[in-house]
């Protein structure tokens, strides 16, 4: 485009007509001094001239009249008269080039009254060329005129900077940027060296992207080179450039890749992480996020810390297709989870087409997932073992777990006497058993949990879990928070068993023979949802269990374990831009929201209001 | 048969004798006039009729002052620019070599770009600009605004390596020995001001052609090749000087096309001193 423009210029430029013969040619003076000059240098022929020769000179020039300067000024091949013949005048003595910045300045004059923007152009490039000290009233007059064209007046400021560059302040301070915009380079370029930082902060008046935008290219260049030389004059423009429109911040960036020398500047300015969170596609906004959830905010400080660490794994994080995990084996969730499936799709991977859903059903912590962008549909606890390699987008907190005890066992008497003193001394309600009882404070809760625990310990017990729920972490959690000893729990914590063999394998569901002495000291974790018979697991375990001998009891571990739409660390750049997270933690409150108390009862309690975190800062 | 004589069948017997004898007039009068005088007879490039309407132009143009003559033969050469037909080659080089003067450029990125560079009164900004093209930098956006020259750009290749650089003849880092082989004015030489050689391809859409006495104007180091020889220009060399005894002179594969952008160039460029 820019190609064919500059062409038809040129093509223009071959259509002058012809000179036509006017009968005389009257030989201008400078003319025949050069002509009686035969033999001298051109310098020397230059010293000879006077203001009128001058004038005539530069007006002839400027007219494109070249009868008689074409010889005086000759040219070589490829340049013409205008590329290349005042070179030969630029080297003239200055009391020379005094004559010839007076002649400019009646030339000048004589332009504006006639209001001839072509001889105008002209003049100002040859004043800028040759610097000519000419009267910067004149210049001013035009870059004021409300009624000239915009091109002159910008070239009448740039030519004002050139040949006046310490001219007043109170004049650029005055001009009406907001309307005259076009002058907005020239008022940057002007205070480039005395004041950049003031000079810059006229760009936030133009928050529309401008369409020349090359013109602002050196004007901000030297600012900010400038700006670099002073501390303060950097924390000033740190200020300021919060105010910049999208595009200038854009346009400096670009320029930082352009120009090395501002690679000092870049580190002074240079916010934490902005660099690494560019190579990963996240916005930088998402740091200031007041109302990003912990839980997303530790996770970009872990995915941060890998990139920082492992650069190459930035082709992982920005791999173009994300795999979404979808749980088909919670029936009662699945209208919720396919509306998630589509709202999630659409947000990582674009327009929604019935992709293939990859149903699992236990993902371990060892899977590939973790090592590509993955989501994770089902409601996904965010618990220590997963917690360096996956996060979630919050919309609940597990707050319970179920356990599987002997009747005799002394905890459990211990657990009754703590209901019937919590009954006593609370209006509530009586619960259903199993469920979780919140009469009994967290603390009691607590309390009596770190206990049991101590009471496996010292009685060789055994802590059995089932395998592809997380309680087996949760308890290896609260042991670290709550017991001293916990380097026991090794011994005590049975591998999770695997749900099909539980009923072969545990003592909690097997029939006891014959004289079999049941382990009274050994517990069974479980999930309070499957305690509570709420699913088809539970109502499974439920029927099989030993009811004779064991009692299930549901209690607060007060570790309060996010759950949420789960994500590998991979997977977070899109979760987190344009404010993807928030429309999906929205879109299951929503859901979720008329099943509330339902799952208060086993343990699950929703996120009340937004989540506004305390100020997150990244940790890495 | 030169393309001078081909056009003259159209024109009458004394209508022949009366162009000679006005370009004879404008030779001892006129270094211009020396110079056309000198090609006009030899050039074969330029097409038939546009060499018809330049001899038609030389013969009748009415003006009496030799002037104004001058003036209006640059303008008929303005239109018959680039009309030289393309470089006859076997392969297109892949590379093309310009040598510009330090200040020439200046002044037309001064000229041409002065909302981009221009507003420095020191020409720090345009200096700084050039120097970084030497340190083989330069932005995008710039990259893609700003054209080498304002109009046409004379050019030269490797003759003996088309992909090879332009310039490897030299045998000093000395930019007279440029100067001397491409055919620049000696006048810049003696102002002792850099030169600067660009290297670069020329995009598709420009098509580099060979040089005429149309696009050579009124300038002085320009000569049509020898009749025979039709595949480029050749350029003209400096007359030989003692203290050119160390440089490789020989006439240079030569043409000439539209400018091009400086996102086009091989950086870096090279400022001999």
């Amino acid at each position: 485009m820019i190609e064919k423009n500059y062409y038809s210029k040129f093509k223009q430029s071959l259509d002058q007509p012809l000179l036509k013969y006017s009968g005389s040619l009257e030989e201008s003076n400078y003319y025949n001094k050069f002509e009686q000059s035969s033999g001298q240098s051109l310098l020397k022929y230059f010293s000879t001239l006077d203001l009128e020769d001058w004038i005539d000179f530069f007006d002839d020039y400027y007219r494109h009249e070249l009868t008689f300067l074409l010889r005086i000024l000759d040219t070589p091949k490829g340049e013409d008269i205008y590329s290349y013949g005042l070179i030969w005048v630029n080297n003239v003595d200055s009391a020379t080039r005094e004559l010839i910045t007076r002649g400019n300045d009646i030339l000048l004059s004589k332009y504006i009254v006639q209001n001839d923007s072509d001889l105008l152009e002209e003049t100002f490039k040859a004043i800028r060329y040759l610097k000519l000290n000419v009267n910067q009233d004149l210049l001013a007059q035009i870059i004021s005129s409300k009624e000239g064209k915009p091109k002159l007046r910008e070239l009448a400021a740039i030519t004002l900077i050139a040949v006046h560059e310490n001219s007043a302040t109170t004049f650029w301070d005055n001009l009406d940027l907001e309307s005259d915009q076009f002058l907005i380079p020239s008022y940057i370029a002007f205070h480039r060296k005395n004041n950049p930082v003031k000079g810059l902060g006229k760009l936030k008046l133009l928050q529309q992207k401008p369409e020349n935008i090359s013109v602002f290219e050196t004007p901000i260049l030297y600012s900010l080179l400038q700006i670099s030389t002073s501390t303060s004059s950097v924390e000033e423009y740190k200020v300021m450039q919060r105010k910049f429109p999208t595009w200038a911040n854009t346009f400096i960036k670009e320029l930082f890749d352009d120009y090395p020398e501002l690679d000092d500047f870049k580190n002074k300015v240079k916010k934490p992480y902005e660099d690494i969170l560019e190579k990963m596609g996240i916005e930088y906004s998402v740091l200031e996020d007041k109302t990003l959830p912990k839980e997303l905010m530790n996770s970009l400080s872990l995915l941060i810390e890998k990139v920082t660490k492992n650069p190459a794994i930035l082709g992982v994080v920005n791999q173009k297709r994300y795999n979404i995990i979808s749980p088909d084996y919670i029936d009662d969730m699945k209208i919720i989870i396919d509306e998630l499936f589509v709202a999630v799709y659409s947000s990582v991977n674009g327009k929604y087409h019935e992709p293939p859903k990859e149903p699992v059903y236990d993902i371990p912590e060892n899977s590939i997932y973790y090592d590509k962008p993955t989501i994770f549909l089902y409601p996904y606890f965010l618990d220590q073992d997963r917690i360096e390699k996956a996060g979630v987008i919050p919309y609940a907190t597990q707050t319970s777990i179920a356990i599987v005890l002997h009747k005799d066992n002394c905890l459990y008497k211990k657990w009754q006497a703590l209901r019937d003193t919590a009954i006593k001394d609370n209006s509530l309600e009586n619960n259903q058993e199993r469920e979780v009882d919140i009469r009994i404070s967290k603390a009691d809760s607590k309390k009596w949990l770190k206990e049991l625990v101590e009471n496996i310990y010292n009685t060789n017990g055994q802590i059995h879990s089932i395998r592809g729920y997380v309680f087996h972490s949760i308890i290896k959690q609260f042991v670290i928070e709550n017991v001293e000893n916990d380097d026991t729990l090794g011994e005590v914590l049975k591998a999770p068993t695997d749900l099909s063999i539980v009923k072969e394998k545990l003592v909690f569901f097997k029939q006891p023979k014959v004289g079999e002495q049941i382990d009274r000291n050994s517990i069974l974790l479980l999930d309070p949802s499957d305690a509570f018979k709420e699913t088809e697991n539970g109502q499974v375990f439920m029927s099989f269990l030993q009811s004779t001998f064991f009692k299930v009891v549901t209690v607060r571990h007060g570790l309060d374990i996010p759950i949420g739409i789960g994500y590998s660390l991979f997977a977070l750049p899109r979760l987190l831009n344009n404010g993807t997270w928030k429309k999906l933690q929205v879109l299951m409150k929503d859901k979720l929201s008329s099943h509330k108390e339902n799952l208060s009862k086993v343990g699950i309690e929703l996120i009340e209001t937004e989540a506004i975190s305390e100020l997150n800062t990244i940790k890495v | 048969m030169s393309f001078y004589l081909q056009a003259m069948i159209n024109f009458p017997g004394p209508e022949k004798n009366k162009f000679e004898k006005r370009i004879n007039d404008w030779s001892e009068i006129s270094p211009y006039g020396q110079r056309v005088a000198r090609n006009i007879f030899t050039e074969h490039f330029l097409p038939v009729d546009k060499m018809t309407e330049l001899l038609h132009f030389i013969l009748n143009d009415p003006l009496t002052s030799w002037n104004l003559f001058e003036v209006n033969y640059q303008k008929v050469c303005y239109r018959q620019a680039l009309q030289g037909g393309k470089l006859k080659v076997a392969q297109k080089p892949q590379l093309f070599g310009a040598a510009v003067e330090y200040e020439t450029f200046l002044k037309h990125l001064k000229d041409n770009y002065p909302s981009e560079l221009g507003y420095a009164g020191d020409d720090a900004i345009i200096k700084d600009f050039i120097s970084r093209l030497n340190k083989g930098r330069l932005s995008k956006i710039l990259g893609q605004i700003i054209r080498l020259k304002k109009f046409s750009v004379w050019a030269t290749w490797n003759e003996n390596d088309f992909a090879a650089m332009p310039f490897d003849y030299c045998k000093t880092s000395i930019a007279d020995e440029v100067r001397a082989n491409m055919g620049l004015k000696r006048d810049d030489a003696e102002k002792s001001t850099s030169l600067l050689l660009f290297v670069y391809s020329i995009p598709n859409h420009i098509e580099p052609q060979r040089p005429t006495i149309a696009d050579a104007e009124l300038s002085q180091y320009f000569e049509p090749p020898p009749p025979t020889f039709d595949r480029h220009g050749w350029t003209v060399n400096w007359q030989h000087e003692e203290r050119m005894s160390a440089y490789s002179m020989k006439p240079r594969p030569e043409c000439i096309h539209d400018s091009i952008l400086l996102s086009h160039l091989k950086l870096p460029i090279e400022i001999r001193p």
